[in-house]
């Protein structure tokens, strides 16, 4: 592969741009993804000995917990994408690691759920509009099944557009 | 019967269209709400709206540039070899920086000496990701060669090369650009941009000629038939040779 380096040539200095007014008092507008664009993904839940299974929808004896994502916008998707691929040198491709995708998703994307309202092991907190780490521990304390179900649900939306 | 004239005009149209302007790629996707998110549509799934986006033609130069910006050293084993690679995520949102020329969304593209500008794509990548991602796919399926695209070219440049090749049939989009630019270039100096203009009935007049010619050439090339000499005799007629007959 041709490897181009750049020549030594003096860097033209650009003069700061003052900053647009217009783009500052615009509010977003149609098509365009901000905080209020959210989903919920709602988990139906029937105790079974011991374990808590996901079932179908509600009816008798089934909790119903509702999970809020926020959707993403491209810039997001990208920064979220680039920091789960990873570089197989072997097979020279490029690897999505789904598993730190989810993470990441979770940890940017959730806004709230009502899991922590009767647990308190499970409350989340958010700093700047991120999840802390403490709270992916909690995310990762729900059972493998609803995590999973909690997984599918985000993703087709976020990857297989709803 | 309407519909089907209506989509086959549409068709024409956009045929017609990427004749006249082929350093513009238009993509279309179908997109729905899905509360106040905008998404593409899945398969089978109702549009209420169809998104349409033009981009530049993604050219060489731009596939340099965007790899070279890209480019990136991975340590492979305990930093004892590098291997160069592009990130593909960052190539992606670069293409979009250059090559978004406008679309249908209400959010206008600046661009500023080729590029996007920042504050520009400061809304352009506030569009939800699943449906600027659906757009790029489409932009992205005209920049590449398919594997079974090019499965098509080695079977057809085999029998294009072959010593006594009479042309391809039904030739795919590599063989029909390569005889027809190279051969329209090489004798008349018409190339991809102009060819377009010719009037049809001189293009065939044209291509009829060029497949006589290139017949007749290869019939002088031909090597002529050396097999065995017959000897003519008296009124031309040919004899069996006088050899001697062996006992068994």
């Amino acid at each position: 592969m041709a490897v181009v380096r750049a020549t030594g040539k003096a860097k033209r200095t650009v003069a700061p741009q003052p900053a647009r007014v217009d783009e500052q008092i615009m509010p977003p507008g149609n098509y365009e993804v901000t905080e209020e664009h959210t989903f919920d993904v709602d988990v139906y839940l029937k105790k079974n000995g011991k374990r808590w299974i996901v079932v179908r929808g509600e009816g008798k004896g089934i909790e119903v917990e509702k999970v809020v994502f926020r959707a993403w916008n491209y810039d997001e998707m990208v920064d979220l994408k680039k920091r789960a691929t990873t570089y197989d040198p072997t097979r020279r491709v490029h690897i999505i690691d789904q598993d730190a995708l989810n993470q990441l998703k979770v940890q940017k994307l959730l806004v709230s759920w009502t899991f922590g309202d009767n647990n308190p092991r499970l409350k989340i907190h958010r700093v700047q509009g991120v999840l802390t780490d403490e709270s992916w521990a909690s995310f990762k304390r729900l059972q493998t099944n609803i995590i999973d179900y909690i997984f599918g649900k985000m993703n087709e939306v976020l990857d297989y557009n709803g | 019967m309407k519909s089907s004239t209506i989509t086959a005009e549409e068709t024409a149209r956009r045929e017609w269209d990427s004749i006249q302007s082929p350093d513009k790629v238009d993509v279309r996707v179908n997109a729905r709400w899905l509360g106040n998110i905008f998404l593409p549509c899945g398969e089978g799934e109702q549009a209420s709206e169809e998104v349409r986006a033009t981009f530049g033609a993604f050219t060489f130069g731009d596939n340099f540039v965007i790899e070279k910006a890209t480019m990136k050293v991975i340590h492979v084993g305990d930093r004892e070899g590098e291997v160069i690679t592009q990130e593909p995520n960052e190539f992606r949102r670069l293409m979009v920086k250059k090559s978004l020329l406008e679309w249908s969304l209400p959010i206008l593209i600046e661009r500023d000496n080729g590029w996007m500008t920042s504050e520009c794509y400061q809304r352009v990548g506030s569009v939800a990701g699943p449906l600027m991602d659906a757009l790029l796919n489409e932009f992205h399926k005209s920049t590449i060669v398919t594997e079974e695209e090019e499965r098509l070219i080695d079977r057809q440049c085999a029998i294009l090369f072959s010593e006594h090749s009479r042309g391809v049939a039904n030739a795919c989009e590599a063989v029909s650009m390569f005889c027809t630019l190279g051969s329209f270039w090489e004798k008349f100096g018409i190339n991809r941009d102009n060819i377009p203009a010719v009037p049809l009935r001189e293009y065939i007049m044209l291509k009829a000629m060029m497949r006589k010619e290139g017949e007749a050439l290869k019939s002088k090339a031909r090597p002529k038939n050396t097999g065995g000499t017959r000897i003519a005799g008296a009124g031309g007629k040919t004899r069996p040779s006088a050899g001697k007959r062996i006992a068994l």
